[in-house]
């Protein structure tokens, strides 16, 4: 089911409606309508795309797909293959003729990443540690191990749909936005500052055709915004339980000899 | 979320900064020009549109560096309604975005995008002598001759003067250029982009360039162009170009020097293996110093300079500088290689030296990791990007502003070397690069003094 042909139809008819509100009362939230909780916004998108019992039932995903670098990035497109299992593994590879090949991942303990560019790497620090909390599996769905805090704030009109905001603060403390779906329950928007070898910069990310694999729905495409540039990733295909490799997480040789060598300083 | 947020970062790091290389590809004039049709010029006047919001959205100064920029608008628009041809079209765009005086600001021709993909015999800018130039003293002298190259067949020299290409005198072209660029860091780039741009043709074409040999006597040569040296490279919405890399070992009495050169910080997947193996080999071998000849590099993406500053530094945490966009920063990191080189290091740089060169060279200097050795760079250091027109043209433009990590800003300056040399025509007519002597003399005397 493509939820995505639904939700354009909800947004046409739905934004004469939502302009009108919005030129009136200056917001969607009106002062006698009453927020609903955090917590059950949240436990409607996890029912809403599936239900805990199908998230229990799916061990590791594989994603491949395109991600565009949009006008901004001069129409450059890549190549991209994600690897993610339970709990917080993963390994992902974006290939491109262009920008050579690009690898990172984690075992869960060790970050790293390798690139033709820029070499070996083993990742410390606040970029290790959101990392390594952006590798945990399907941390949506399991969203009280990720968040201390969570609290409904208003009802906002994102893309046409009007949504609840949800400001969730993670278990490190740092805050992170969502804006789910009043009507559908479905994630529409996501904020969140990003830790990088580049600095700290705001990311929002906008899901967007929703489709069922093995009993949940996922995106299959999201736009994604970061320092005003737009980029969009778009899957091709999407498979869950799938039987890797036993070295699929494992650390690569060149990162290995790093964390060799780094014991062997120490000493 | 299935997206993996990892891409995100990787993907902030693929921002362009790109030199202002497409005067040498502009429209051809080569036939009458029609008058446009309807469909043409609404495509122009949408084009026009894009360029101005892009820039009043997009541009890292909201100010806009002190211009109205809606009065411009509206100075231009009446102009653009009334263009007729393509030309006059093109004219008011470009006039556009010279008002903000800022480099990696362009307007790419169709034209030359339809160029990309045909057969390289029809191209008209693939064909080359094989000769590489500098304007000394407001005359363009031959720097060097590729060797096996149709030039080298002809029998020029460097030191050479270039009087004339086919029906050009440069007696007469340089001096309206040099007028005009005469208070810009970018002078020297465009004087010697203009004289360039002359050499280049089709493959297999014939070019008779006259020049004034070491005793002053006129030299008529016919040279029949052949393909640019190197792998031809193309990169999203950027028109295709030649990049190569050259790594060697120099022999200097008892000193053994590393040399890296290469012209462009693009073609990843092949220069950068070339840089690493270098850089592998250099440092097993124990090299006494390396050079990194940049002089004439044009740039292209930061993060292979940032890569590339990582066999360098050693230490976590420094910078080659930050790019400063509209509402935020992107702080460029290096990431020291598991070896690091720890010998001197010299960068060779020049008026030709622009963008990513500039982030190179500027934020070694800045690290004190290399001394700089040769002339002050073109001054054209914004991070830039191309997005397409309506009317199909490319637009480049800038998006972020550039300071060195000691927080200078480089546009419009350029980066000064620690030391200054220029070439000479009479060192030039010895077959001696008096740049390159230095270099290879400071890492003498560093060796020595330790």
């Amino acid at each position: 089911m493509k939820l995505n042909k639904r939700l354009k139809r909800l947004s046409h008819v739905m934004f004469s409606m939502i302009f009108l509100t919005a030129a009136v009362t200056g917001s969607l939230f009106s002062a006698d309508e009453v927020l609903p909780e955090a917590e059950k916004i949240l436990d409607g998108y996890v029912d809403a795309t599936g239900g805990l019992a199908a998230y229990d039932r799916i061990q590791n995903r594989v994603t491949k797909g395109t991600l565009d670098l949009g006008a901004t990035g001069m129409g450059i497109k890549l190549s991209i293959t994600s690897y993610n299992a339970r709990p917080d593994r993963s390994y992902n590879l974006i290939e491109s003729d262009a920008l050579g090949k690009m690898e990172n991942g984690t075992d869960g303990s060790v970050v790293w990443e390798n690139s033709t560019m820029q070499g070996a790497q083993v990742k410390e620090g606040k970029e290790r540690a959101f990392l390594l909390k952006m590798s945990t599996f399907d941390r949506m769905a399991y969203w009280r191990k990720a968040f201390k805090k969570v609290e409904c704030t208003g009802l906002e009109d994102i893309e046409g749909l009007p949504c609840y905001k949800v400001v969730a603060t993670a278990v490190d403390g740092e805050p992170e936005t969502y804006w789910i779906d009043k009507e559908t329950n479905l994630l529409i928007k996501s904020e969140m500052s990003m830790e990088s070898q580049m600095g700290t910069v705001k990311a929002q990310m906008f899901p967007g055709d929703y489709e069922k694999f093995d009993g949940i729905l996922v995106p299959k495409s999201v736009k994604i915004i970061v320092m005003g540039m737009e980029r969009t990733a778009t899957m091709t295909s999407i498979e869950h339980n799938v039987k890797l490799p036993e070295d699929r997480f494992a650390l690569p040789p060149e990162i290995q000899a790093l964390l060799d060598k780094k014991k062997a300083e120490k000493k | 979320m299935i997206v993996n947020r990892r891409f995100i970062i990787i993907l902030l790091m693929i921002c362009l900064v790109i030199p202002a290389v497409f005067a040498a590809c502009s429209g051809s004039g080569e036939s009458e020009e029609p008058v446009l049709m309807e469909a043409q010029r609404q495509t122009n006047l949408e084009s026009f549109a894009k360029i101005w919001t892009t820039i009043r959205d997009k541009h890292y100064d909201p100010e806009f560096g002190g211009l109205d920029w809606q009065a411009v608008h509206d100075e231009l628009l009446p102009k653009m309604e009334k263009a007729q041809k393509m030309s006059e079209a093109r004219a008011i765009m470009k006039e556009l975005i010279a008002r903000l005086k800022l480099s990696h600001f362009n307007l790419i021709p169709v034209e030359v995008y339809e160029k990309i993909g045909q057969p390289d015999e029809k191209g008209s800018f693939d064909g080359v002598t094989g000769i590489d130039l500098r304007i000394y003293d407001g005359k363009p002298l031959v720097t060097s001759v590729q060797e096996g190259s149709p030039a080298q067949m002809a029998g020029v020299k460097t030191g050479w003067e270039i009087v004339q290409i086919g029906k050009t005198e440069i007696a007469s072209l340089l001096p309206a250029i040099a007028k005009e660029f005469e208070n810009s860091s970018l002078k020297e780039y465009y004087l010697c982009t203009a004289v360039k741009a002359r050499l280049l043709g089709k493959i297999g074409d014939s070019l008779t360039v006259r020049f004034l040999d070491g005793d002053n006597k006129t030299l008529r040569k016919d040279i029949t162009l052949v393909e640019q040296q190197g792998n031809k490279f193309k990169l999203g919405h950027l028109p295709p170009m030649y990049i190569w890399i050259k790594t060697d070992t120099i022999k200097r009495e008892n000193d053994t020097i590393g040399y890296i050169a290469f012209n462009g910080f693009l073609d990843i997947p092949r220069v950068m293996p070339a840089f690493n193996k270098a850089m592998k080999s250099f440092i097993d071998t124990g090299v006494d110093g390396i050079i990194i000849d940049i002089r004439g590099n044009g740039g292209g993406l930061p993060m292979m300079a940032m890569g590339m500053a990582g066999w360098f530094i050693e230490e976590k945490g420094r910078r080659l500088g930050t790019m400063y966009l509209r509402d935020n920063e992107m702080k460029m990191a290096v990431l020291p290689r598991p070896e690091i080189y720890p010998g001197p290091v010299a960068v060779l740089i020049d008026g030709l030296s622009a963008s990513c060169s500039e982030i190179f060279a500027g934020g070694l200097k800045d690290l004190g990791r290399a001394r700089i050795f040769g002339s002050t760079t073109a001054g054209a250091v914004l991070p830039s990007t191309i997005e397409m027109l309506p009317n199909q043209d490319g637009f480049q433009y800038a998006f972020a502003n550039y300071r060195s990590e000691k927080g200078d800003v480089l546009e419009g300056v350029g980066v000064i070397p620690d030391v200054e040399v220029y070439q000479t025509r009479e060192a030039l007519l010895q077959g001696k690069d008096r740049v390159l002597e230095t270099a290879l003399q400071w890492i003498g005397e560093t060796k020595k003094s330790k």
